[in-house]
C-alpha cells in the first residue's frame, strides 16, 4: 500500500517533467525522422540511451557525416555530467539497497535529478525508492511516447508541410540553448565562453568533433584555473 | 536499422548507464580526499555546460557557409524566442517549441 501510494506520488511529481519532455521527445522523433533513421531506430535510441541532449547530438553528428564511433564517444562525453547525480542524491537515499540503486540509476536524467533533489527529502524514508520509481516512470514513458509520436506523425507532417523541414532543423540549436541558459552563472560563464570560442574556431576550420572534445576538456580546465585565481 | 548504428546506441546506452550507476553505488560509502573530490566535481560541473555550448555552436553551422543573410536573421529570431521563453517559463520543452515557432515565422514571413 505504501509502495503504491509512493509510486503514485512520484508519478504526480513527474508532471512538470512531462510538460518539458513531450515536446522535446516529439522534436527528437521528428529530427530522427528527418535524417532517415526510421521510427524503430528513433524509439530504440530513446528506449536505451534515454538522455535528451545526447540523442539530439547523435542524430546531428550522424547527419553531419561524423564517423559513428566518434559520434558515439562524443555523445557519451556529453553524458559525463550525469556522473554527479548519484552522489548528489546519495545523502537522501542512504537506505537504498544495491539493487535499488542499480535500478534507480537508469532514470537519473537532468530533469529527474532536479525534481528528485528538491523533493525526495520530504518523503518518508520507506517511501523514497517507490516515489523515485514513479517519478522516473512518468518521465521515461512520456519521453518514449513523445519520440514515437514525433517519429510517426513527423513523417506525415514533413510530406505535407515541406517548410517544416528547415524549421524543425532549428529544434537542435534551440534545445541546446534552452539547456544551456539555466546553467549559466558566475561559475560556469567563463568556461562556457572559452568553449564557445574553441568550438567555433574548430568548427569553422572543418574539425567539429575535435572542437567539441577540446571545448569539453579545455573550457572547464580554464574555468577551474580562473576560479582558483579569484 | 544498420548494425553499426545499433552497436553505437548500445555502446552509448551502456556507457550512460554506467556513468549514472557507478557513482550512485559508490557514493553510499564514505569517501576520502575531499579537496581533490571538490576539484573533480567542479570539473564535471563545468564540463556539462561547456559541451552543450560547443554542441550549440556546431549545430548552428558556420557563418561562412551561409548563402543568404535571411538565414542569419531567422536563426537570431529563433534564439530570441528561446531566450524570452526561458525568461517567462523556465521550461526547456516550451523554450524549444517557442524557438522553433519564431524561426518558422521568420522563415515564412521575412
Amino acid at each position: 500500500m505504501i509502495r503504491c501510494t509512493a509510486f503514485k506520488g512520484g508519478l504526480k511529481s513527474s508532471f512538470p517533467i512531462v510538460a518539458g519532455y513531450l515536446p522535446v521527445g516529439f522534436a527528437f522523433g521528428v529530427a530522427a525522422e528527418s535524417v532517415q533513421t526510421g521510427t524503430l531506430a528513433a524509439v530504440f535510441t530513446s528506449l536505451f540511451i534515454y538522455a535528451g541532449a545526447s540523442q539530439f547530438a547523435l542524430v546531428g553528428l550522424l547527419k553531419d557525416g561524423v564517423p559513428i564511433l566518434t559520434a558515439a564517444l562524443i555523445t557519451l562525453g556529453l553524458n559525463i555530467r550525469h556522473f554527479l547525480y548519484g552522489p548528489g542524491l546519495s545523502g537522501q537515499t542512504e537506505e537504498f539497497s544495491l539493487r535499488e540503486r542499480l535500478v534507480a540509476a537508469f532514470g537519473l536524467t537532468d530533469e529527474v535529478f532536479a525534481v528528485a533533489f528538491s523533493r525526495i527529502g520530504i518523503m518518508p524514508h520507506e517511501s523514497r525508492f517507490w516515489w523515485l520509481m514513479g517519478l522516473e516512470f512518468g518521465a521515461y514513458s512520456c519521453w518514449i511516447g513523445g519520440t514515437l509520436a514525433g517519429s510517426i506523425s513527423g513523417d506525415l507532417l514533413l510530406s505535407h508541410f515541406s517548410f517544416l523541414r528547415p524549421a524543425l532543423s532549428f529544434a537542435l540549436p534551440a534545445l541546446f540553448l534552452s539547456l544551456l541558459l539555466p546553467m549559466l552563472n558566475s561559475t560556469t560563464r567563463p568556461a562556457v565562453m572559452i568553449s564557445l570560442l574553441l568550438a567555433a574556431a574548430f568548427h569553422w576550420s572543418g574539425h567539429s568533433e575535435i572542437g567539441i572534445i577540446a571545448a569539453a576538456l579545455i573550457g572547464p580546465g580554464i574555468g577551474i584555473i580562473g576560479r582558483n585565481f579569484q | 536499422m544498420k548494425t553499426d548504428f545499433i552497436l553505437a546506441v548500445i555502446l552509448i546506452a551502456v556507457g550512460t548507464y554506467l556513468i549514472r550507476a557507478v557513482p550512485f553505488v559508490l557514493s553510499s560509502k564514505k569517501e576520502t580526499g575531499k579537496q581533490n573530490r571538490h576539484q573533480i566535481n567542479l570539473f564535471f560541473k563545468l564540463m556539462g555546460p561547456s559541451m552543450i555550448a560547443a554542441l550549440l555552436m556546431v549545430s548552428v553551422g558556420s557563418p561562412f557557409e551561409i548563402e543568404d543573410n535571411s538565414q542569419l536573421i531567422n536563426t537570431a529570431l529563433g534564439f530570441v524566442g528561446v531566450g524570452v521563453s526561458h525568461r517567462l517559463w523556465n521550461n526547456s520543452g516550451i523554450s524549444v517549441l517557442a524557438g522553433v515557432v519564431c524561426f518558422t515565422a521568420a522563415l515564412l514571413f521575412l
